[in-house]
């Protein structure tokens, strides 16, 4: 990765940065957090009212993939966030650290929150809703190619499918069978850092990272297969730090780990009847070069596939929820909207992101399914 | 010394609120300060910021400045990089971002009729759905819009064949200080009734009036382009490349120039095709139906046989963009040389092209400088950056230095300051160098006429 050099405020980030698109608001964008940050007192923001707006950001990377000086929105954020914590962070922190508690509560209160109330209550019903949702029938049968002989391997289930949707584990796991892998001894991994990453919570990261690699290491590093695209880059995130400077283990970690559909796209596939007639596709930010997601979906809708938009951004921002959580649903709805836009009513999106389901279900209309790819595979 | 106000009443915040309700104006310490840099890195804090949607509103905004004598700052997506919408007297600056949609596209007037926020890039993909072809291409094409491009007269790298901004805009709807709203040019192609207004707010930089509506010349879409990357030892050799070129009767669309400091800070900034013996290249592109292209590359290819030449590469559809790139990428590329950059646009007549960029490295060793020269330089207009270093001893002066010389050099071969970026904040100094006081006095003439009393981008030259 080549080194972040200084903003010249040449403004490509206004291109690609989702909530500069949806809100038209400049002081959000990267170049103009680039630019309060440089600016000393007493021409700048104080260091509050900065810290409170250069730390509306969701996090997707896109203006830094679009930097020609190789800067990052994402990273002034995280290091800020890091900086001073506040409650916001420290709720979140409290959400990623307890899900088998209290997810499961949140989802029983949220039964009682009328959706008049402002964010982050108003949405909550729905997004709950989305968190633990079922998945409808399946359309699609996949028998995966026998790969594998003898090869040990775990899957990261990540927080959602861990606590939220055991059943989408449940499905992957029996694909991992049917690839011929032989599962590792069950072991619980914990979050894969990203989200307190960017939160601003690195100590909480480090110690996710060193648990997740000590947790790996004690099961004899088998491959790790992954099924939601966040975790699959917070994972391919650790550093040589993670691993005690061992260089051959980071390699190791590095190729050990595997996207589910990667494993999945030559699989044989039956169509069934209920295929719905329009899929959406909905390519989260984070996805990885080559989206195997994208190509197993291409796959098993054909021609149902409606144009794939490469360029849109659900707005779920992790720590935003809490912290600027009518922003994350302004970015939330134009996606689903713009989505949706030339579907009908039955279209199912789909996507590979845990954290984009629960989003863009909770923000579209109750006309389109929204979920996981594993949803509806059998 | 023209006083303009400190800050802003109760009444004259009242006032924005109400024109400009909810989002649409703004007077956070954040708001103000973001929106009071650009791409020159210079800044300023306005009293309030506004976002108008409708010409009424922008009209009623001009005729309040006009009475309250408050300057007016258009900003558009604030890539210019002299300066021109940094708000030195404060005042308000109006983010025409909010007017972006595209009003209409005529394939039998050959005509789009657009709103000034629309991104360029995005008429351009428009307009070519359609089989049309809007030409003018700066390389801020993507991140720029049509209202900024007019204000500036924006060129690209298409200007050698087709021209700039100002040969595509055919009328423009402008409101005045003071609030009028004025219709200049039309739809037609040909207009000669009355003076040429509009060639007069093309290149003003929203020191006349603010603009609200285009309506914009188009062409038919060339059924194909294809283009090369050609390197050769030295500029000498770059130059007689060029001339091989023109010399087979052939107008490329684009031919760009990149000499040893611009190769060096691309290497340093990714992965380059050259190889490692050349000094200078030469990326040209052609336009038209598939069977001239192929005929003009070959003859191209025919001509260059008789220069040395270290390198070729070839691309046609979209994996030409891959050469295209590079030349998109040299101005951020530039600040590997250095962590400072002072940019010039100089243009010269295309015969003294050669001429120029060896006095320019000249100025450059002699004030402990880098220089580097890349562009047009199929219509002779140099980028010439300077790269320094600001916090070493001395370097700030240098490059200052640096400037007047490549100014002087330049009007000297019969150039002119800016080929395309303009005056702004960071020439304004140096405008008399090349005009004279009597073409001065009838610009600021001018200018009186349409803003009296100086509301209208304050601070700034042309
Ligand atoms: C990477 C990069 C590459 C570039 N390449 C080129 C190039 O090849 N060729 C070139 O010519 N320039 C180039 N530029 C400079 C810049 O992109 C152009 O000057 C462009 O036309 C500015 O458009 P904008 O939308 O950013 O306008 P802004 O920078 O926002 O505004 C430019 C000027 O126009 C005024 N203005 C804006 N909108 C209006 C309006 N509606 N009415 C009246 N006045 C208005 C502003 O006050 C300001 O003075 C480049 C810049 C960058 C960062």
């Amino acid at each position: 990765m080549a080194t972040p050099k200084a903003c010249v405020q040449c403004g490509k980030c206004l291109d690609v940065c989702p909530l500069f698109k949806v809100t038209g608001r400049e002081e959000l964008t990267p170049r103009a957090k680039f630019f309060l940050d440089g600016l000393d007192s007493p021409d700048g923001l104080s260091e509050k009212d900065f810290k409170s707006l250069a730390g509306l950001c969701l996090g997707c990377g896109r203006c830094e993939e679009n930097c020609p000086q190789n800067m990052s929105g994402p990273k002034l954020v995280s290091a800020l966030r890091s900086k001073s914590k506040d409650f916001k962070q420290t709720c979140w922190d409290l959400w990623l650290s307890h899900p088998g508690f209290i997810w499961p509560l949140a989802a029983a209160l949220s039964k009682f929150s009328p959706e008049s109330l402002p964010e982050p209550i108003g949405s909550s019903k729905k997004r709950m809703k989305s968190l633990f949702a079922k998945s409808p029938d399946s359309w699609a049968k996949l028998t995966p190619d026998l790969k594998f002989e003898d090869r040990k391997a775990l899957l990261f289930k990540g927080c959602v499918g861990n606590y939220a949707r055991e059943d989408w584990a449940i499905k992957a796991e029996r694909f991992m069978d049917g690839l011929g892998l032989v599962r590792a001894p069950e072991c619980d991994f914990a979050c894969c850092g990203s989200s307190y990453g960017s939160a601003g919570l690195l100590d909480r990261q480090a110690k996710a990272h060193k648990f997740n690699v000590d947790t790996w290491k004690a099961v004899d590093c088998p491959l790790l297969i992954i099924f939601c695209t966040t975790c699959l880059k917070g994972l391919k995130e650790y550093s040589l730090d993670d691993f005690g400077g061992d260089e051959d283990l980071f390699d190791k970690w590095q190729s050990s780990l595997m996207p589910l559909s990667s494993l999945l796209v030559d699989g044989d596939i039956t169509i069934l009847e209920n295929r719905p007639n329009q899929v959406i596709y909905h390519k989260p930010c984070h996805a990885p070069v080559p989206d195997y997601d994208l190509q197993l979906i291409e796959k098993i809708t054909e021609d149902r596939l409606l144009p794939v938009q490469k360029d849109l951004c659900c707005g779920f921002g992790g720590v935003m929820q809490l912290g600027a959580p009518d922003l994350s649903k302004q970015v939330g709805e134009s996606c689903a909207e713009t989505l949706t836009k030339n579907a009908h009513a039955g279209a199912q999106i789909l996507t590979g992101c845990s954290a984009c389901v629960i989003q863009l279900a909770t923000h579209t209309k109750n006309d389109f399914f929204t979920g996981h790819w594993l949803d509806i595979l059998e | 010394m023209k006083t303009y106000p400190d800050k802003l009443s109760r009444a004259q915040h009242k006032f924005l609120k109400k024109l400009f309700p909810e989002g649409d104006s703004g007077f956070t310490e954040g708001e103000l300060l973001s929106c009071g840099v650009d791409a020159s890195r210079k800044h300023a804090k306005p009293l309030a910021l506004v976002k108008p949607s409708t010409v009424q509103q922008v009209s009623e905004l001009l005729a309040w400045a006009q009475k309250d004598r408050m300057p007016i700052y258009p900003r558009a997506r604030a890539t210019n990089k002299v300066g021109g919408c940094v708000p030195v007297k404060k005042g308000i600056v109006v983010s025409m971002l909010g007017m972006n949609s595209i009003l209409d596209i005529d394939a039998q007037d050959f005509v789009a009729v657009v709103q000034p926020g629309v991104i360029t890039a995005d008429l351009q993909k428009a307009v070519e759905a359609k089989g049309l072809f809007y030409p003018p291409d700066p390389a801020s094409q993507k991140i720029s819009t049509i209202g900024g491009n007019i204000a500036t007269c924006a060129g690209g790298m298409r200007a050698v064949k087709y021209g700039v901004t100002r040969d595509y805009v055919l009328g423009l709807e402008v409101v005045l200080p003071g609030g009028e709203i004025i219709n200049t040019g039309g739809r037609t192609h040909k207009n000669v009734v009355g003076l040429d207004l509009t060639r007069l707010m093309v290149g003003s930089a929203g020191t006349l009036g603010l603009i609200t509506k285009a309506t914009l010349k188009l062409l038919p879409l060339p059924e194909t382009s294809a283009s090369m990357l050609i390197g050769f030892k030295d500029l000498s050799g770059c130059l007689k490349g060029a001339g091989a070129v023109f010399g087979c009767g052939i107008l490329p669309a684009a031919m760009e120039l990149m000499d040893h400091n611009t190769l060096k800070a691309l290497e340093m900034h990714s992965a380059v095709p050259w190889s490692s013996d050349t000094g200078g290249l030469l990326l040209l592109k052609i336009d038209g139906s598939q069977e001239s292209v192929t005929t003009d590359l070959l003859q191209i290819e025919k001509a260059l046989s008789s220069v040395i030449t270290t390198f070729i590469e070839k691309g046609s559809g979209d994996e030409q963009e891959r050469l295209w790139e590079l030349r998109r990428v040299i101005s951020p590329a530039a600040f590997n040389l250095g962590p400072d950059k002072q940019g010039e646009d100089v243009a010269v007549p295309r015969g003294k092209v050669a001429q120029a960029i060896e006095a320019y490295h000249e100025i450059g060793r002699k004030h402990g400088v880098i220089v580097l020269c890349f562009g047009h330089l199929g219509d002779g207009n140099i980028h010439v950056s300077v790269m320094y270093d600001k916090s070493a001893s001395g370097q700030s002066e240098s490059a200052l230095k640096a400037k007047k010389e490549i100014f002087e050099k330049t009007l000297a071969l019969g150039g002119t300051l800016s080929g395309e970026h303009g005056i702004g904040l960071t020439k304004a100094d140096y405008v008399g160098m090349q005009l004279g006081q009597t073409e001065m006095n009838l610009m600021s003439g001018v200018k009186t006429v349409f803003d009296p009393h100086n509301i209208m981008n304050p601070g700034k030259g042309v």
